[in-house]
C-alpha cells in the first residue's frame, strides 16, 4: 500500500481521475439509491419515466402535426418528436439533477471523503437507466408505426456518449460555479426551458431559414438530436459542421473538470 | 523502526472571514466593487497553527479540546474532507473516517440497502461487504428488522447499525468523531471492546472527544489541542487533568511532557532545541528526576519511602542570584505545597558564577498519599520570579501493603504527613 499524502496543493488531473475510478462502485450505489428512493413507493415504478416523453409526443403531435402541420422529415411525426424528446430529456435530466447534486448531498460531503465528480456521474447513470426505458418505448413505437430499423443503429452508443458529454460539460461548469455563487443554480431551469425552443426537438432543422442555419451548428444538442434521428429513424446524417462544436465541448469538458477539481476541495467549507 | 501510520508535519489551516453583514445598499455595492477589483481586506481566522504529530501503528490516540479549539478541523483534514492551508500529512495504509455516525444513511432504504450504501461510501467494495454482512448483522443485533426501511428504526437501532458497519470496515486507520456514545449501556460496552480489539489487531484508531471516560478508557495516548496548537500530549489521564485545569484557569499556559526521553539514571532530559524546554538567557533546565532515596531510580516509590526531587540547571551568566523553588500539585491541579529556600527570611543573596547546579529537595517518608502527583519548578532572579512556561512533571506514589490493609488505607487525602503527638491522661 503506497503512502498517501494530504497536502495544500491539489491533485493532478491524472491522480484525480484515478481516485474517481477507485470510487466507481459508489457511482452505481448512489445511482441505485436514487432509483430505489424515487420509485420505491410508486406502483408502476420506473415505467413512470417513460411517461414524460410519451406525453410530450402526444402534445407535440397535436400542435405541430395536426394543427400547424410542420413538414420536412421523412419519418412519421410522432416518432420524430419522440426521438427528439429522448435525447433532450436525458440532457435536461443531467443538467437539472446534477447541478443541484452538490447542494443536495451536503451532509454527505461534510462527513465523508469521495471525489465529488462521483455525484454528477451517478446522475448520468440514473438518467441512462431512464433513457434506456424510453428507448425501449421508442423501439416499440417504431414497431407500431411499422418504421424500418436502419443499419445506422450501430452508431447509437456514439450518439449516447455525445449526449452525455454535452450534458456533463455544462453541468460540471454549473456545479463548480454554484459552489461560490448560488444565483446560477436558479438560472438552470430557465436555461432548459428556453433552449428547447432553440433546439430542433419538435421541429426539423430544415424549417430554419438558410441565412440563420449556421447558428444551429453552434448548438451541440442540435447535433446530438440529428444523430438520434439518423441512427434510429434513418433521417439524414448529421452535418460534418458539428465537429467544431463537439471538439470545443470536449475541450470545455476537460477545462471544466480541472476547475471542478480545484473548487471541490473547498466545497465542504463553502456549502 | 516501523513507519508511523500518520505523520503530520507543520499543518496549518486558516479560513477567510467573509463579513457578510452589510449596512445599506450603497455599502453592499461598494463591497461588490471591492470584491471584483480584489481590494477587499480579507481577515484570516487561524484554526490550526503548525501542528506536527506522529501517530504510530496500533495506537489509539485521543484528541481532546474545547469547542472551537480546532480538534474537529484536524480530523476533517485527516479525513480529506477539507484541504490544509499549508503543511502535509503522510498516511500509510487505508483510512476510513466517521464524522457523525450514519452520515450516508437514507431513511427510505432498508437496513440492508443502507449497509451496502454506507459501506461503499466508506470505500468498501460489494464483495467485501458481502463477506462481512452476516457479521455486521450479528454485531448490530438488528435481526429481522434489517429488511425494514431505516425510517422505522429507533434512534438506538440506527446508531447500532451504523457503528457495526463502521467497525467492520477493513481499513488500517479509523477516525472517529464523538461517535462512541452509541446505543444502550450493553452496546456501548460492546463498542468499546470492539475498538480495543481493533487496536490490538494492529489498526490505528484516532478518536476526537470531550467525553473523559472515552479518552481515558480507550486511548493509549492523548493530545490536547488548545487554540489550534498542541498544548499537551502523553498519558490520557494526565492530559485530561490538564484539560480540566485549563477549563477553570484559562490564563495558565500549561505545557506537559516536553522531554525527549529519560537517561539511564532516570533523569528526564530537556533538549536544548525544544521550544518547550524552560530556558532563557539566564538559565536552562537540563533535567529533572524524582526517586526514592536509597533505592534504584526505577524502583517504585512507596508512601513509606523518603523521596528526593532533583533539578539540574545551567546558570548561563555570572551575574544575578538564581533562586529555585519547587511546587507540588495533585492530579487535578490542586496546589498542595511549595518551598523555595532562597526566599526564606534572612537568606543572603550572592551572585553565583555560571555553571551547572544540582538542586535536590527531600521529602520525608509518609508525606504523600498514593496516586499521581505533579511537580513543577519556580525560578527567581534576585528576588523576582522569572516567567517560564508552566510545566508539570509527574510521579507516582504506591501504597505500602500494610497501608492498603489498614482502616485508613483508602482515604483520599493528598498528604499523609506524620505528626508529633502527645497523649496525656487527665
Amino acid at each position: 500500500m503506497a503512502i498517501q499524502y494530504i497536502q495544500a496543493k491539489e491533485d493532478s488531473l491524472f491522480t484525480y481521475l484515478k481516485k474517481v475510478w477507485s470510487y466507481r462502485y459508489l457511482v452505481i450505489v448512489l445511482a441505485s439509491r436514487e432509483l430505489k428512493v424515487k420509485y420505491a413507493q410508486a406502483k408502476f415504478g420506473i415505467l413512470w419515466s417513460a411517461l414524460q416523453p410519451l406525453a410530450g409526443m402526444l402534445v407535440f403531435t397535436l400542435f405541430f402535426d395536426k394543427l400547424i402541420q410542420i413538414k420536412g422529415m421523412h419519418s412519421p411525426y410522432p416518432l420524430f418528436a419522440f426521438s427528439g424528446m429522448l435525447g433532450w430529456n436525458y440532457f435536461s435530466f443531467i443538467l437539472n439533477g446534477a447541478s443541484t447534486s452538490l447542494i443536495q448531498n451536503q451532509t454527505l460531503i461534510q462527513k465523508i471523503y469521495f471525489p465529488k465528480f462521483i455525484l454528477p456521474l451517478s446522475k448520468v447513470v440514473v438518467g441512462l437507466i431512464e433513457f434506456l426505458i424510453s428507448l425501449a418505448v421508442m423501439l416499440l413505437l417504431m414497431f407500431v408505426f411499422a418504421h424500418p430499423l436502419s443499419w445506422s443503429i450501430v452508431f447509437l452508443p456514439v450518439v449516447i456518449v455525445m449526449n452525455i458529454l454535452v450534458g456533463l460539460c455544462i453541468t460540471i461548469w454549473i456545479n463548480a460555479l454554484t459552489i461560490r455563487n448560488r444565483d446560477l443554480h436558479h438560472i438552470v431551469p430557465y436555461m432548459i426551458n428556453f433552449s428547447i425552443w432553440l433546439t430542433p426537438v419538435f421541429y426539423p432543422g430544415s424549417i430554419i431559414p438558410e441565412r440563420y442555419f449556421w447558428l444551429t451548428y453552434l448548438n451541440p444538442m442540435a447535433g446530438v438530436l440529428d444523430g438520434y434521428r439518423y441512427v434510429l429513424l434513418g433521417e439524414a446524417c448529421p452535418s460534418i459542421q458539428y465537429i467544431y462544436i463537439f471538439l470545443f465541448m470536449l475541450l470545455l469538458f476537460v477545462a471544466g473538470l480541472m476547475y471542478f477539481k480545484k473548487v471541490e476541495r473547498y466545497v465542504a467549507e463553502l456549502i | 523502526m516501523t513507519k508511523p501510520a500518520i505523520k503530520i508535519e507543520h499543518l496549518s489551516k486558516s479560513y477567510e472571514l467573509r463579513h457578510l453583514k452589510s449596512e445599506g445598499i450603497q455599502n453592499s455595492i461598494l463591497l461588490a466593487f471591492k470584491d471584483v477589483l480584489g481590494y477587499r481586506k480579507v481577515d484570516m481566522h487561524h484554526v490550526l497553527t503548525d501542528i506536527s504529530l506522529e501517530i504510530q501503528k496500533g495506537e489509539v490516540l485521543g484528541i481532546i479540546g474545547r469547542n472551537g479549539s480546532g480538534k474537529s478541523t484536524l480530523l476533517q483534514i485527516l479525513s480529506n474532507i477539507i484541504p490544509p492551508t499549508s503543511g502535509s500529512i503522510a498516511i500509510d495504509g487505508t483510512i476510513c473516517s466517521i464524522l457523525g455516525i450514519g452520515a450516508g444513511f437514507h431513511p427510505d432504504l432498508t437496513g440492508k440497502e443502507n449497509v451496502y450504501l454506507n459501506g461503499s461510501l466508506l470505500g468498501m467494495s460489494k464483495q467485501k461487504i458481502d463477506a462481512v454482512f452476516a457479521e455486521i448483522l450479528d454485531f448490530s443485533g438488528i435481526g429481522e428488522f434489517i429488511d425494514e426501511p431505516v425510517k422505522n428504526y429507533s434512534n438506538g437501532m440506527y446508531l447500532r447499525l451504523a457503528f457495526s458497519v463502521f467497525s467492520h470496515l477493513d481499513a488500517d486507520i479509523l477516525l472517529l468523531d464523538e461517535v462512541l456514545a452509541v446505543g444502550d449501556a450493553a452496546f456501548h460496552e460492546k463498542a468499546k471492546q470492539k475498538i480495543s480489539a481493533l487496536a490490538r489487531s494492529g489498526k490505528t484508531v484516532v478518536i476526537v472527544s470531550h467525553n473523559p471516560s472515552e479518552v481515558i478508557e480507550f486511548c493509549s495516548r492523548c493530545v490536547l489541542i488548545r487554540e489550534g496548537k498542541i498544548a499537551a500530549q502523553g498519558n490520557p489521564k494526565l492530559v485530561f487533568a490538564d484539560y480540566l485545569i485549563a477549563l477553570n484557569k484559562q490564563n495558565a499556559a500549561i505545557e506537559l511532557s516536553s522531554f525527549t526521553g529519560k537517561d539511564e539514571a532516570g533523569r528526564i532530559q530537556f533538549d536544548l532545541n525544544n521550544s518547550l524546554t524552560p530556558q532563557n538567557d539566564f538559565f536552562r533546565l537540563i533535567s529533572v528526576r524524582v526517586k526514592a532515596s536509597n533505592k534504584a531510580h526505577d524502583a517504585a516509590i512507596y508512601i513509606s519511602d523518603a523521596i528526593e526531587i532533583e533539578y539540574v540547571i545551567e546558570k548561563k551568566c555570572d551575574e544575578g542570584y538564581l533562586q529555585l523553588g519547587s511546587k507540588i500539585l495533585d492530579l487535578f491541579g490542586t496546589w498542595i505545597t511549595t518551598d523555595a529556600p532562597a526566599f526564606r527570611e534572612g537568606e543572603v543573596h550572592q551572585p553565583q558564577p555560571s555553571g551547572t547546579y544540582v538542586y535536590t529537595s527531600f521529602y520525608e517518608p509518609y508525606f504523600f498519599n498514593s496516586g499521581t502527583y505533579k511537580h513543577t519548578l519556580v525560578i527567581g532572579r534576585d528576588g523576582k520570579e522569572v516567567p517560564i512556561p508552566f510545566q508539570f512533571y509527574t510521579f507516582e506514589i504506591v501504597k505500602d501493603e500494610w497501608i492498603a490493609k489498614a482502616v485508613w488505607g483508602g482515604l483520599p487525602s493528598p498528604l499523609l504527613k506524620r505528626l508529633a503527638w502527645k497523649v496525656e491522661q487527665q
